[in-house]
C-alpha cells in the first residue's frame, strides 16, 4: 500500500524563501511541499488540492497574507486548512491579533529560527496524521460493526427461513449490500457433481440473455473456488484468462468473486458476486467467505430438516401400517414421550394427559394386573417386559403386544423404552393357520380313507341290493314250491312226515323276511357310514381361505353327523332346515369351525345340567330366510352361559377350557369373519335355562345375477 | 347299449354285475380290471359307454379316458371314483363327461346312464356323433376370456364379477356348469346359474382351473367365414335376458327364471359345436339355408340329418345338465312337434323368436316364427304381445345388449 502523504503549501513572493522552506520542510517524513508566489495562486491551489497546512507570508505585493487567508476561508469555509502566518519579528503586536482574527493557527517571525519552524510545522503534520489515523480507525470500526450486524442478520435469516432458497436470497442480498457487489447468484452443485445449478440470479440491471437452462459446468475461476475451497476474486475479469468461458449474452463482468458453500469439508455450491464499483478488496473476500459459510449452514440446516421431516413421516406411516406405537419415559423427569400411533394402539383419546400411570388405562380388566405388575417389575428390577394383553376400545377388543426395557441416558438416568403393537389380525391369522393345518391333515387322511372305504362300500351296496332283489325273486318260487308240495302231499306221493324233516315253506318265508330285514338294516348302516365319510371329507375340504358360497343346511347336517358322539345320549337333536335356503357368501372354514364349536358347547352345557342319561336335553337347529336375511339358530336347554362370561365369549383368548386345550380364538375369529361379510353372530342366554346362538347373514343382494 | 366297467378291484366289478343283473336284457355289460385291458376290449368291439374308476395302478382313470377320447371318440366317458382329492378330480374334468362318486346307488347309476344315452339315437351319421361326443370343453370368446383372466389376476378378484363375466359367455357357462354338476361337489342340480357356480367353486379353484389347468380355451374365430361368433354370442345373451324377463313377468320364482336364463344362453350351443367341430359341413348348411331361404334347422336336417338344437341337447345331456335344460334346448325352435315338455320351454322358445324378430341378426335367413299353437297347449295363448313389450322395454333400457 502507498504511504500516506501530507501536502503543505508555502506562500511567499521571495524565491530564496521558497527554496529555503522547501528544503527544510522537505526533510520531514511524508511531507510534500508545494509553493505559491502570490495570494491568488495560493487560493487557487488550496481550492484544488487537499492541504493540511498553509505557511502564509503576510507581506506580499498585491493580495497580502491577511486578504489571502480571508479569501480562502470565504471559498472553503470549514475545509480551510490551518494557516501559519509569517511576519517580521517584533512588528506590530496588532498584526498578531489581526492574524488570529483572520484564522491563524500560529505565527512565525522572521528572521527564522529554522529549528522552531521545523518543530512548529511538525506539530501540524503530526496532528494531521493523528486525525487521519483516527478517521480511519473510526471508519474501520464502523465497517466492522456493519459486517458483524450483517452477518448476525444473516444468521437470523437462517433461523427464520427453513426453506433454503429464501434464506439464500436474503443472505445474498445482505452480502451484496456489505460488499457493494451489484450482481451475482447462488448456485448448488448438481447431483452428479458436474454442474452448477443456479438457484437464482441477480443481473444488477444489466442485460443478460443467457438461457438459465444451459448447463453451467464447473470450470474457470469458479472451479478454483470449488477446488481450493476458498473465496477467489478477479477485479479485471473481462481481460483475464477466464473470460473465454463466459457464454454469449452474459452480463458483462467488471469484476467477480466466488465464495464456496462448504458442508462437511465438501464444496456443495457457490455464492457468486460481481460488478462492485472499484473492485473487490481482500476485506470483501473475507466478508464473502463468511456469508458463504452462512449460506452453507442454512443449506445444511434445510437438508437436515428435510431428512428429519422425512424420517418422522416415514416413522409415522410405518407405525400406522404396523399398528405400532412407541414410547420413552424418563423416570427422573417423569416425562413421557410417545409416538402418535401409541394412543391409537392403546385406545387413548385426547383426554389422556400423557401420563405413564394411565398409559394402560384401557387394558382389559382381567389383564390390567398382569400389565401393571410387569411394568412395576421393569422399573424396579429392570426386568424386560414382553407381554400380550387386551385393550378395550369401545366395543372392540384388540390384542396388543407390549415390549419394553430399561435403558440409561448418557447422564446415567433410567429411561423406559417400549413399543406396543396391535397384533389382533396376526393372532387371528395364526389361529386360521392352525385350523387350516388341522383341516389339511384331516383332509388328507379323510381323502385317503374315503377312497379305501368307498370302493368296498360300493360293492357291499351292490351286493346287498343283489341279495335283496334275489330274495324278492325267491318269493314266487316259495309260493310255487308250497303249491307243489301241497299237491304232491295231497296226491299222497310224499308223506307229510318225510317233508317235515326239511325246511317248511313258512320257515323259508321267515328266512326271506329275515334276510330282507338284515339287508335293510345293513343298507341303513352303510348309508350312515357313507354320510360320515362324506361329511368328514367336505368338512376338511373347507379350508378357511378365500370366500365362497356356503350351503348352511348341509354344513349343519355335516356338523351334526361329525359331532354325534358328543351329543348322543346327552341331547335330542332336532334339525328344522328350510328347504331351498339361499346360499350365503362367507369363509366356509370359519363357519364350519364356528358350528363345530357351538355344537360342542351346547352338548357340554347339556351334560353339565342333565348328566348323560336324562332324556330332557334338547339341541334345536333351525335355518330360515327372512327379510332378505338368512338366519341360523342353535338352541339348547342347558345350563346357560354364566353371567360373568357373557361379555367375554367373543373376546380373543377367552376360554373356559384348560390351558392348551382351547385357544379361545374360535368364536372371535368366526364373529369377525361373519361381520366382515355383513352378518352378525350373537346369542341370548339365561342361566339354568339355556342358550340360543343366532347367526345372521345378508342374502346376496344381487337379484339378477347378470348385468352388463 | 354296451357298457364297459373298469376298476382294479374285481370285487367291485362283480358287485356291479350283480347289481345290474336286472338290466341284463337291455344292457350288455363288460368288465375290465384295468386301463390296458379296457383299451383291448374297446379295440375288439364297439362300446357306447365306459365307466371307469379314477385311481388304478398303472394307468389311472383320467389317462384311460383321455385315450378313449382320442381313439374312440363316440364312447360316453364317465368316472366312478371313491376318491375325493380335488387334484384328482381336476385331472378328470376334461376327459370325463360326468363324474360319479362311490358309493353310487343303483338308481342313480341307471339314471345317469340312461340320460346320457337317451339322445344318442338322434344321430344318423356316426361321424357327427363321434365329433360331438369327443368334445371336452367349449371355446370362449377371446375378449371375454381376456376379461376373465384379468379379473382373476387381480389381487382382490370379485366372485360376483367373475360370475358376471362367465354368464356372458356361452362356452364358459356350459363348461363351468358341467364342472359343478359333477358329483364331486355334491351339488347336483342345486346350482343353476354361472354366478352360483362360480361362488361355490371359490376363487382358488377357479384360478387353478383357468390360469393353470387351462380348462377353458379361447375361440379360434377365423374358422368359419359365414358365421359371426360375436353375433351368435350376442344373440344367445339377449335371448337369455329375454327368457329370464319373460319368465319373471309371468310371476315365476327366481329358480325358474334362472333356469330360463341358462337354457336360453345355451340354446344355440349346437351351432357352436358344429361350427367348431364340423366346419366344412356346417358351411355347406349355412350356404344352403341362405340360398334356399329356408330355416337353418331344415337345412341342417337335410344335410346333416340332425339339428343344432338336438346336438346342443345331446351335449348338455352328456355333460349332466338337468333334463329341463336339455329339453328346452332341444325344443327351442319347434316345440309343438314334440310331446310333454318342461315348463320353461315356452319362455325359451318365445325369447328366441322375439330376439330374431326384434334384432334380426341373420338377414339372409328365414324367420323364426313364434309357435302359437304350442303356446296355446301350454295355456299361454295371447301372451305374446305382453312378452314382446317386456322385451322391447328391456332393449329400450339398454339391458338387452
Amino acid at each position: 500500500m502507498q504511504e500516506e502523504r501530507i501536502d503543505i503549501l508555502v506562500v511567499d513572493d521571495e524565491e530564496t524563501n521558497q527554496i529555503m522552506y522547501s528544503r527544510i520542510l522537505g526533510r520531514l517524513p511524508q511531507v510534500d511541499v508545494h509553493v505559491a508566489s502570490t495570494g491568488r495562486d495560493a487560493v487557487r491551489k488550496v481550492e484544488a488540492g487537499d492541504f493540511c497546512l498553509v505557511l502564509l507570508d503576510i507581506m506580499m505585493p498585491g493580495m497580502d497574507g491577511f486578504e489571502t487567508a480571508r479569501t480562502m476561508r470565504e471559498s472553503l469555509g470549514e475545509r480551510t486548512p490551518p494557516i501559519i502566518f509569517i511576519t517580521a519579528y517584533g512588528k506590530d503586536e496588532r498584526d498578531k491579533i489581526r492574524g488570529f482574527e483572520e484564522g491563524a493557527a500560529d505565527f512565525l517571525f522572521k528572521p527564522y529560527d529554522l529549528n522552531l519552524l521545523e518543530k512548529k510545522v511538525k506539530v501540524f503534520v503530526d496532528m494531521e496524521l493523528g486525525k487521519r489515523a483516527l478517521e480511519k480507525a473510526l471508519e474501520w470500526q464502523k465497517r466492522q460493526s456493519d459486517k458483524i450486524s450483517a452477518l448476525l442478520e444473516g444468521a437470523r435469516d437462517i433461523l427464520a427461513y427453513a426453506h433454503f432458497p429464501e434464506a439464500a436470497r436474503r443472505i445474498f442480498n445482505r452480502c451484496c449490500r456489505i460488499t457493494g457487489a451489484t450482481a451475482g447468484y447462488v448456485a448448488l452443485l448438481s447431483r452428479d457433481g458436474q454442474e452448477n445449478e443456479v438457484l437464482f440470479l441477480e443481473a444488477g440491471g444489466r442485460a443478460c440473455s443467457v438461457d438459465p437452462e444451459l448447463p453451467m459446468p464447473i470450470r474457470g475461476l469458479r472451479a478454483v473456488a470449488y477446488r481450493e475451497k476458498r473465496t477467489v476474486a478477479d477485479n479485471d475479469f473481462m481481460h483475464g484468462k477466464w473470460v473465454r468461458f463466459m457464454p454469449k449474452g452474459h452480463v458483462s463482468l467488471d469484476n467477480v468473486m466466488f465464495a464456496p458453500l462448504i458442508i462437511d469439508d465438501c464444496v456443495v455450491g457457490v455464492l457468486g458476486l460481481a460488478n462492485k464499483p472499484g473492485g473487490f478488496t481482500t476485506d470483501d473476500e473475507q466478508v464473502a467467505q463468511a456469508f458463504g459459510e452462512l449460506a452453507a449452514i442454512s443449506l445444511h440446516n434445510a437438508r437436515t430438516l428435510d431428512i428429519q421431516q422425512r424420517t418422522t413421516r416415514l416413522m409415522r406411516h410405518g407405525q400406522q401400517i404396523a399398528g405400532l406405537g412407541s414410547f420413552e419415559w424418563d423416570e427422573h423427569e417423569d416425562s413421557l414421550y410417545c409416538s402418535d400411533e401409541l394412543a391409537v394402539v392403546l385406545g387413548l383419546d385426547d383426554a389422556w394427559g400423557g401420563d405413564i400411570r394411565t398409559l394402560f388405562l384401557n387394558a382389559h380388566p382381567d389383564d390390567r394386573k398382569a400389565v401393571d405388575t410387569a411394568f412395576q417389575t421393569l422399573i424396579r428390577d429392570g426386568q424386560e417386559v414382553d407381554i400380550e394383553f387386551r385393550i378395550v376400545r369401545g366395543s372392540d377388543v384388540r390384542v396388543v403386544h407390549l415390549q419394553a426395557n430399561m435403558d440409561l441416558t448418557r447422564a446415567g438416568q433410567k429411561v423406559v423404552v417400549g413399543a406396543c403393537q396391535d397384533v389382533t389380525e396376526r393372532r387371528e391369522m395364526e389361529q386360521r393357520a392352525v385350523i387350516t393345518q388341522k383341516l389339511d391333515a384331516l383332509g388328507q387322511l379323510a381323502g385317503g380313507m374315503a377312497h379305501e372305504i368307498n370302493t368296498p362300500l360300493q360293492y357291499i351296496t351292490n351286493n346287498l341290493g343283489y341279495i335283496a332283489s334275489s330274495c324278492t325273486s325267491l318269493h314266487g318260487f316259495i309260493d310255487a314250491w308250497e303249491g307243489l308240495t301241497k299237491k304232491v302231499t295231497q296226491a299222497g306221493i310224499v308223506d307229510e312226515g318225510e317233508q317235515g324233516e326239511r325246511i317248511s315253506c313258512d320257515e323259508l318265508r321267515e328266512i326271506q323276511e329275515g334276510v330282507k330285514g338284515a339287508v335293510e338294516d345293513s343298507m341303513a348302516g352303510l348309508k350312515k357310514v357313507s354320510a360320515i365319510i362324506q361329511s368328514l371329507v367336505r368338512f376338511a375340504r373347507m379350508v378357511p381361505e378365500g370366500e365362497a358360497c356356503c350351503n348352511l343346511n348341509r354344513m349343519v347336517e355335516d356338523t351334526a353327523v361329525l359331532t354325534e358322539n358328543h351329543w348322543k345320549g346327552v341331547a335330542e337333536m332336532s334339525l328344522d332346515l328350510a328347504s331351498g335356503l339361499p346360499a350365503v357368501v362367507c369363509m366356509p372354514g370359519d363357519i364350519s369351525n364356528c358350528l363345530l364349536n357351538l355344537f360342542l358347547n351346547a352338548a357340554q352345557a347339556l351334560r353339565a345340567k342333565y348328566g348323560t342319561s336324562n332324556g330332557e336335553g334338547r339341541i334345536a337347529i333351525r335355518t330360515w330366510e327372512e327379510n332378505g336375511k338368512v338366519l341360523l339358530t342353535i338352541e339348547d336347554n342347558g345350563v346357560g352361559i354364566p353371567e360373568e362370561y357373557r361379555d367375554k365369549i367373543f373376546e380373543p383368548f377367552f376360554t373356559t377350557k384348560d390351558v392348551g386345550e382351547g385357544t379361545g380364538m374360535g368364536l372371535a375369529v368366526a364373529r369377525s369373519s361373519i361381520m366382515a361379510h355383513g352378518g352378525t353372530l350373537d346369542f341370548v342366554s339365561e342361566s339354568g335355562k339355556g342358550t340360543v346362538f343366532t347367526l345372521e347373514f345378508p342374502m346376496s343382494e344381487d337379484d339378477s345375477p347378470v348385468r352388463g | 347299449m354296451r357298457i364297459l366297467f373298469v376298476d382294479d378291484d374285481k370285487k367291485l366289478l362283480r358287485g356291479m354285475r350283480r347289481m345290474l343283473m336286472s338290466k341284463r336284457c337291455g344292457w350288455e355289460m363288460d368288465f375290465a380290471p384295468g386301463g390296458p385291458a379296457a383299451l383291448d376290449m374297446l379295440a375288439a368291439r364297439d362300446f357306447d359307454i365306459i365307466i371307469a374308476d379314477m385311481r388304478m395302478p398303472g394307468m389311472d382313470g383320467a389317462e384311460l379316458l383321455g385315450i378313449v377320447q382320442q381313439k374312440h371318440p363316440g364312447v360316453v366317458r364317465i368316472v366312478l371314483s371313491g376318491h375325493s382329492d380335488r387334484d384328482y378330480i381336476m385331472k378328470a374334468v376334461r376327459p370325463a363327461h360326468q363324474f360319479l362318486s362311490k358309493p353310487c346307488s343303483e338308481d342313480e347309476l341307471i339314471e345317469v346312464i340312461e340320460r346320457a344315452f337317451s339322445l344318442r339315437s338322434i344321430f344318423t351319421d356316426t361321424a357327427i356323433r363321434d365329433t360331438v361326443t369327443r368334445l371336452d370343453t367349449l371355446p370362449t370368446l377371446p375378449q371375454i376370456y381376456n376379461e376373465l383372466q384379468a379379473e382373476l389376476d387381480k389381487e382382490e378378484s370379485s366372485l360376483v364379477s367373475i360370475g358376471e363375466i362367465v354368464s356372458r359367455d356361452v362356452g364358459l357357462t356350459a363348461d363351468i356348469l358341467k364342472l359343478v354338476n359333477s358329483s364331486f361337489f355334491g351339488l347336483k342340480h342345486e346350482v343353476q346359474t354361472p354366478v352360483q357356480a362360480v361362488t361355490y367353486l371359490g376363487l382358488d379353484v377357479l384360478r387353478g382351473l383357468i390360469l393353470f389347468d387351462g380348462l377353458f380355451t379361447p375361440l379360434d374365430e377365423v374358422r368359419l367365414r359365414q358365421m359371426s361368433f360375436d353375433q351368435l354370442w350376442r344373440h344367445s345373451l339377449v335371448t337369455a335376458r329375454f327368457a329370464k324377463a319373460i319368465a319373471r313377468s309371468e310371476g315365476n320364482k327366481r329358480s325358474v327364471s334362472d333356469q330360463c336364463f341358462v337354457s336360453a344362453l345355451l340354446h344355440d350351443v349346437g351351432k357352436l359345436v358344429l361350427a367348431q367341430g364340423l366346419t366344412e359341413r356346417y358351411e355347406a348348411v349355412l350356404t344352403a339355408a341362405r340360398e334356399g331361404n329356408m330355416p337353418i334347422l331344415e337345412a341342417e336336417r337335410d344335410i346333416l340329418g340332425v339339428s343344432h338344437a338336438q346336438i346342443g341337447g345331446y351335449l348338455l345331456g352328456l355333460w349332466g345338465f338337468s333334463p329341463d335344460v336339455v329339453l328346452s334346448v332341444v325344443n327351442h325352435n319347434m316345440p309343438s312337434e314334440t310331446g310333454d315338455l318342461p315348463p320353461i320351454v315356452p319362455y325359451v322358445h318365445a325369447a328366441n323368436a322375439l330376439e330374431h324378430e326384434l334384432i334380426t341378426i341373420n338377414d339372409g335367413y328365414a324367420p323364426h316364427p313364434m309357435d302359437e299353437a304350442f303356446l296355446a297347449t301350454q295355456g299361454m295363448s295371447g301372451r305374446t304381445e305382453a312378452w314382446r313389450q317386456t322385451c322391447e322395454e328391456l332393449l329400450h333400457n339398454g339391458e338387452g345388449s
